[in-house]
């Protein structure tokens, strides 16, 4: 196949040199040449696509030098989807950021996010556990940099323990990517896979792995640093964290626990993950119904809903293969849907917090009259939080409980339909708020129109998300190494 | 006689490292801990790894060694530093020691029972090394067959330099260190700048066949550069802002460009030509040790600059 079509190197050349340019030409050019660049990557991305569904996975040997000597890229339909999705949430959250920023912000906010979707699209892609490190940390610098960005003390604080967080969480995957190398001589994840030796050596570096991955998603009781950082970020840093950054560490570790088919030798750590996962969805819903501060709402909503991915894991199970295929499908939907619908949530909450100059629930009084655009936004993707038909959300539960019957695994149903519930108390509990009427005088400042249409648009992509459900699903299960490791 | 060596190191990473961590005083655990920066790339040596050692005694003690007694000295300067930290409480202490036993011991578990690795990947290297460019196979690993590591691996670099610049708000923030009006410490300067700067070139050369390189050429620079900056002979105000700039991102920038280049040819991302990878190495090399040089300074002079004021919205233009 010809290099110069493939649109691989592009999806990691074009956000790299973005970086270095937006960090070089006049605070004037920043925005417009990141314009161009945001329109190359979705460009790249669909090309991307249509290559994958139609000539079936993409192999890219960096520096033309094959694994195990070399890193290998792998696009399969996994990918694929996590490209297009990064792609289309992060082009969105840019727009809202450029309409959002002020000129000087903006000129850092470029390359910090040109880092970022550089460093996302080299995770989806790589297929080299040391590589995946190195993009690990990439991500975790580009993420730290933008909690910091907003600069108050709070952030500074909370960007702080996220450092700390994720360099732990790093140190410890990359022991256990050392340990792995040590016993089987090759970082690269095919040949891994093909010379998986059970010892005690793989044991203790998927432990090591599967600590450090859990708590760089911030997966219950390792969430602490979660709700500060994304609930104090400015508004279009926290949709790309909650939408995109965590999912990364997640996407590893799934990949991980199918690929070297951690599900079958392990069950005993599939159910402990699935009780994490329930921790997270209880503790998490619970603590958005007591926060007072809107975006930390949202913030402790991510906790509850990286519960729902987590319970993707005790699902997947060796004895039934479609209870897994099930599970495979309704966590990645998950996953997908909560992109879309979190980076709706966080842009929404965000205008309404610009217009109230407040950024506490009470002072929402109002607002559903004055904004109802905004507050239809925040609904939508409620909607999906909630899993209420028709939404991306309300598929990807269907799914999940779908295989929980199908596995014999009911006490997760329970676990799902009393998150269910709550998440349904927290969105309400925000509605009554903004329903509430108030005698004060109103002195509201009007978010520009782009940036409420940009709300809107992520969240209408969640709901749209139940209706055409098919075609990802169709998409990750294309031929590839996953689907292959699959039980 | 080895094995005395091999022990006496041993125990002697394990009683400085735990000094550092149990001392009281923070100026006590800095210095153990350059200390240890320097014990650990002795061992480095012993285990047969002296690029790592050089890094290691580079980076590791040297320049976070240097941010590290810089960040304790600003602390002093504006007051947040008590003397004496406080001990740790009682379930943090028995936390970290259990868990600290526990990875201890799941780790000597988990080397002791290594299998043999179904995939020899020294041969590999050694079968790839002619066609690499260099002869040394560390440099052949991170600038020919893992490249795009380390060309992510610079953007780390830079990233951090960014992060910095993107905190300090105000962008007329001054050096708040005075130069040192010592008359001995310049007359040494004349003899060790120069020194310094050979010592890196050297390295960067040598990085070809024996270990060396641009990480380590780098440091080395970067430490020249700091050297002088403490003495009084301040770097950024002979250069512009813009200059300054270019020369952080010229490591990335070279090394992207070429990586590029080979694309248009229709050959995979940072596949190098028949016969000029040598050449093409020692270009990024050259470029990258510039860079880091200058970025591992700015990290130090982003530290020294005063804490930025709150920003009031930001809403001026540049």
């Amino acid at each position: 196949m010809n290099m110069i079509l493939s649109p691989i190197p592009w999806l990691l050349v074009i956000p790299l040199a973005g970086a270095v340019l937006t960090m070089l030409v006049p605070y004037h050019w920043r925005s417009p040449a990141s314009v161009v660049g945001i329109f190359t990557q979705l460009m790249a991305s669909v090309v991307l696509w249509y290559q994958v569904t139609h000539y079936g996975p993409q192999f890219y040997a960096m520096a033309d030098w094959q694994a195990p000597l070399g890193i290998a890229l792998r696009a399969d339909g996994l990918a694929t989807l996590f490209i297009l999705m990064s792609s289309l949430v992060a082009s969105a959250c840019a727009f809202y950021a450029h309409a959002y920023l002020s000129l000087q912000k903006r000129a850092h906010f470029w390359p910090l996010l040109w880092f970022l979707w550089a460093s996302l699209n080299g995770i989806w892609l790589a297929a080299d556990t040391f590589n995946l490190y190195v993009g690990l940390e990439l991500l975790t610098f580009a993420a730290v940099g933008l909690v910091a960005f907003a600069s108050d003390e709070r952030s500074l604080e909370a960007s702080i323990r996220y450092l700390y967080a994720a360099l732990l969480g790093s140190m410890a995957y990359l022991l256990g990517v050392a340990l792995l190398y040590g016993a089987q001589g090759t970082l690269s994840m095919d040949s891994l896979a093909e010379t998986w030796h059970w010892g005690p050596t793989n044991q203790v570096a998927v432990t090591l792995i599967l600590g450090g991955l859990l708590l760089k998603t911030a997966v219950f009781p390792l969430h602490t640093w979660l709700p500060p950082a994304h609930g104090g970020a400015l508004t279009p840093v926290s949709a790309l964290l909650s939408a995109l950054v965590i999912k990364a560490s997640f996407y590893i570790l799934l990949r991980f626990w199918i690929e070297f088919q951690i599900y079958q030798f392990l069950p005993s750590l599939s159910q402990l993950l699935g009780a994490l996962g329930a921790g997270a969805i209880l503790w998490g819903g619970w603590m958005a119904l007591r926060q007072t501060h809107l975006k930390m709402v949202v913030a402790y909503s991510t906790v509850a809903q990286i519960g729902y991915m987590t319970l993707m894991f005790p699902l997947l199970v060796a004895e039934s293969s479609e209870a897994s295929l099930l599970a495979y499908q309704g966590g990645i939907l998950m996953l997908l849907a909560h992109a879309f619908a979190k980076a709706g949530m966080f842009l929404a909450a965000g205008n309404l917090i610009f217009c109230t100059g407040k950024p506490d629930l009470v002072s929402l009084a109002g607002m559903s009259r004055y904004r109802p655009l905004n507050i239809f936004a925040f609904g939508l993707a409620g909607v999906s939080l909630m899993g209420l038909p028709p939404s991306g959300g309300f598929n990807a539960k269907w799914l999940l409980l779908q295989s929980s019957f199908m596995s014999g695994q009911w006490w997760w149903i329970v676990v799902l339909l009393l998150g269910n519930l709550l998440s349904a108390a927290y969105v309400f509990r925000v509605f009554a708020y903004t329903y509430q009427e108030t005698d004060a005088l109103d002195t509201y400042k009007r978010p520009k129109l782009s940036l409420e249409l940009i709300a809107l648009g992520l969240s209408v992509g969640s709901i749209l998300l139940g209706f055409i459900s098919v075609w990802p699903l169709e998409m990750i299960s294309l031929p590839g190494p996953v689907m292959e490791a699959l039980p | 006689m080895n094995l005395l060596i091999d022990f006496t190191l041993l125990i002697g990473i394990l009683a400085i490292a735990l000094t550092c961590l149990i001392s009281r005083s923070l100026f006590r655990s800095v210095v153990f801990f350059i200390l240890l920066g320097l014990m650990l790339a002795i061992g480095w040596i012993r285990l047969g790894a002296p690029d790592i050692a050089l890094a290691e005694a580079a980076i590791g003690a040297g320049i976070t060694g240097v941010l590290l007694l810089d960040t304790l000295g600003h602390l002093k300067k504006t007051g947040n530093l008590e003397n004496d930290e406080p001990a740790p409480g009682r379930k943090r202490l028995i936390l970290a020691i259990v868990s600290s036993f526990t990875l201890v011991g799941l780790l000597l578990w988990a080397v002791f029972n290594q299998p043999t690795p179904a995939i020899n990947i020294h041969l590999l290297v050694t079968e790839a090394m002619p066609e690499s460019g260099v002869s040394h196979p560390i440099t052949a690993v991170l600038l020919n067959f893992r490249s795009y590591d380390t060309l992510l691996e610079v953007g780390v670099l830079v990233l951090a330099v960014l992060v910095g610049l993107a905190l300090q708000t105000d962008q007329q923030a001054q050096d708040s260190l005075p130069g040192l009006p010592n008359p001995l410490l310049h007359a040494c300067l004349t003899l060790l700048i120069p020194a310094m700067l050979i010592t890196s070139m050297y390295l960067l050369w040598a990085g070809a066949d024996r270990p060396g390189g641009a990480f380590q050429a780098g440091a080395m620079l970067a430490a020249a550069f700091i050297l002088l900056h403490i003495s009084g002979i301040k770097l950024s105000s002979q250069v512009s802002h813009r200059m300054m700039q270019a020369g952080l991102l010229l490591g990335f920038g070279v090394f992207l460009a070429v990586a590029t280049s080979s694309l248009i040819g229709g050959r995979p991302l940072l596949t190098y030509p028949e016969g000029g990878a040598g050449m093409l190495i020692l270009l990024i090399e050259l470029a990258l040790t510039l860079s880091i040089g200058l970025i591992l300074l700015s990290l130090f002079t982003i530290a020294n600059s005063p804490p930025h004021h709150k920003d009031q919205g930001g809403d001026h233009g540049h």
